[in-house]
């Protein structure tokens, strides 16, 4: 496999998202990206689809700082939805927040493969992604 | 011999606050230092019960504790809070020594004591202080976390739309992403200046209280709300009478009250006509004030930790900033009151305000 089917932005932060999507729409890496402003529309979109392997992604890039549902608050959730899913999401944590105490929750976090502090670099995004595309 | 016994007495006597009682309590000698301190005179004093200079701040188990020491003959040593005749109170060191008769029976007790009046004051002013110094400390951590999350978060989309622009090679594509740079700095700004208000309000301390009729200063603030109330054919009730007046900085009145008025406003429900009510109580020693509305509510299960907190936000609205209920819960702390909020989902909110008694 040399692509990604299905990317899942959950971020409020419209300027963000506006440039990832740019970034990585001209990589050809991804097939499609879906974006939620908040955790609670993805996590209603994840319980909805929970069966259907090919609607869910590969890669959820999850901003902790949201309205309605925050990350945290998605990651509580997405905890009793997992074991229900029949598919390997990989979460980043990606968020503009230099608080320790933000990071010691992500690294204490088995969902969250890392946490990736805004801002992000183009490079970064595609060596992510390219990463995941090895991996899988 | 008895001349050394004499001497003894003597040193004690100026050196200490002494008390002599019968098995029973009742005083049989005082020395000058106990009639200085507590204000009586020494005929005043023989022949009651040593409760005269009970100040009633100590628990009953305290009190029951050193009689049981003493009347089995034990010595107690503790500190105590007694009353002076003209009812001020001094603390004092306290031994409390039983004079035992042939079958080991305490037959009378002295009590020997100094002043530590001034030791327990610092104390107290002490434990008053660090309490501040934590609230303060507290709205530090905050006031960083606002700075780390909300200030950064701008930045930081600055920063990238530069960054793309500087890469980009295409003019068009240059000119796309550069037209979001200028919302992005008044969202900036905006932030700034909420962060800066808040500060403020935080170093209001001599701030000027006011006494406001709470019907008039209500009816001035609804006026402001007219025209949405209209629109929306909101109803107001106000519970008001048995609270005229309350003591408060005119500002934060108007603030907290603005606020509170326009989220009910905001955050009505499309199924049913809004009703807001605005009550107030009078408590022991404070004010308590409520606005209830019947709207969308809140689902406190999920955001109870967050309601407070800068830019959270718990419904789609275009108009939601995550401001108001921040600033105004600073202003209430600010004035040593409290507010807190009850809600249920599509049944409606009731946020409470606490005001404690100010002076003026």
């Amino acid at each position: 496999m040399n692509t990604i089917k299905n990317m899942t932005l959950i971020d409020d932060d419209d300027i963000f998202v506006f440039l990832t999507k740019k970034v990585i729409e001209k990589t050809n890496l991804v097939e499609l990206i879906k974006v939620f402003g908040n955790g609670l529309d993805a996590l209603n979109f994840l319980i909805e689809n929970c069966d259907d392997v090919d609607s869910l992604p590969e890669i959820i890039l999850l901003d902790i700082s949201m309205p309605i549902m925050d990350g945290w608050q998605f990651l509580d959730q997405f905890t009793k939805l997992a074991p229900k899913i029949d598919k390997k999401i990989t979460i980043y944590i990606c968020s503009s927040s230099i608080s320790p105490s933000d990071v010691l929750l992500a690294q204490k976090n088995n969902l969250v493969s890392d946490y990736i502090i805004k801002p992000v670099s183009k490079e970064k995004l595609i060596e992510l992604i390219k990463g995941l595309i090895a991996a899988i | 011999m008895i001349k050394e016994l004499s001497d003894y007495k003597h040193a004690l006597d100026e050196s200490a606050i002494v008390a002599i009682t019968d098995q029973k309590g009742l005083i049989i000698h005082a020395n000058d230092n106990f009639c200085k301190i507590s204000k009586y005179t020494k005929e005043e004093l023989i022949g009651q019960d040593h409760r005269i200079i009970n100040s009633g701040f100590h628990s009953k188990e305290y009190i029951r504790e050193i009689w049981t020491t003493i009347s089995n003959g034990k010595i107690w040593k503790g500190e105590l809070k007694n009353k002076a005749k003209d009812g001020t109170t001094y603390w004092v060191d306290t031994t409390i020594v039983p004079f035992l008769n042939d079958e080991g029976k305490p037959y009378q007790y002295i009590a020997i004591r100094s002043d530590i009046t001034f030791r327990k004051e610092a104390e107290e002013n002490l434990i008053k202080y660090s309490n501040a110094l934590e609230i303060t400390n507290k709205q530090l951590i905050d006031f960083c976390n606002i700075v780390s999350h909300n200030l950064r978060a701008p930045l930081i989309n600055i920063a990238m739309l530069v960054d793309f622009i500087e890469q980009s090679e295409n003019e068009e594509e240059r000119q796309e992403v550069q037209v979001k740079i200028k919302p992005v700095i008044n969202h900036l700004l905006e932030v700034f200046n909420e962060l800066v208000e808040s500060i403020q309000v935080q170093q209001d301390e001599g701030i000027n209280i006011d006494e406001i009729l709470i019907k008039e200063g209500l009816k001035k603030i609804l006026i402001g709300f007219e025209a949405q109330m209209n629109e929306y054919g909101a109803i107001i009730n106000l519970e008001l009478d048995s609270v005229p007046r309350i003591f408060c900085p005119q500002k934060y009145f108007d603030s907290i009250l603005s606020n509170l008025i326009s989220n009910a406003l905001k955050y009505r429900s499309p199924d049913r006509e809004l009703l807001i009510k605005i009550k107030a109580e009078q408590l022991k020693d404070s004010v308590l004030l409520s606005v209830s509305d019947n709207g969308l509510g809140i689902d406190l299960e999920m955001h109870k930790n967050h309601i407070f907190k800068i830019r959270k936000t718990f419904h789609k609205h275009h108009d939601a900033k995550g401001f108001g209920l921040y600033l105004i819960k600073t202003q209430i702390e600010a004035m040593d009151g409290k507010i807190w909020v009850e809600s249920e989902v599509n049944v409606g909110t009731t946020f409470f305000v606490e005001f404690k008694k100010l002076n003026i």
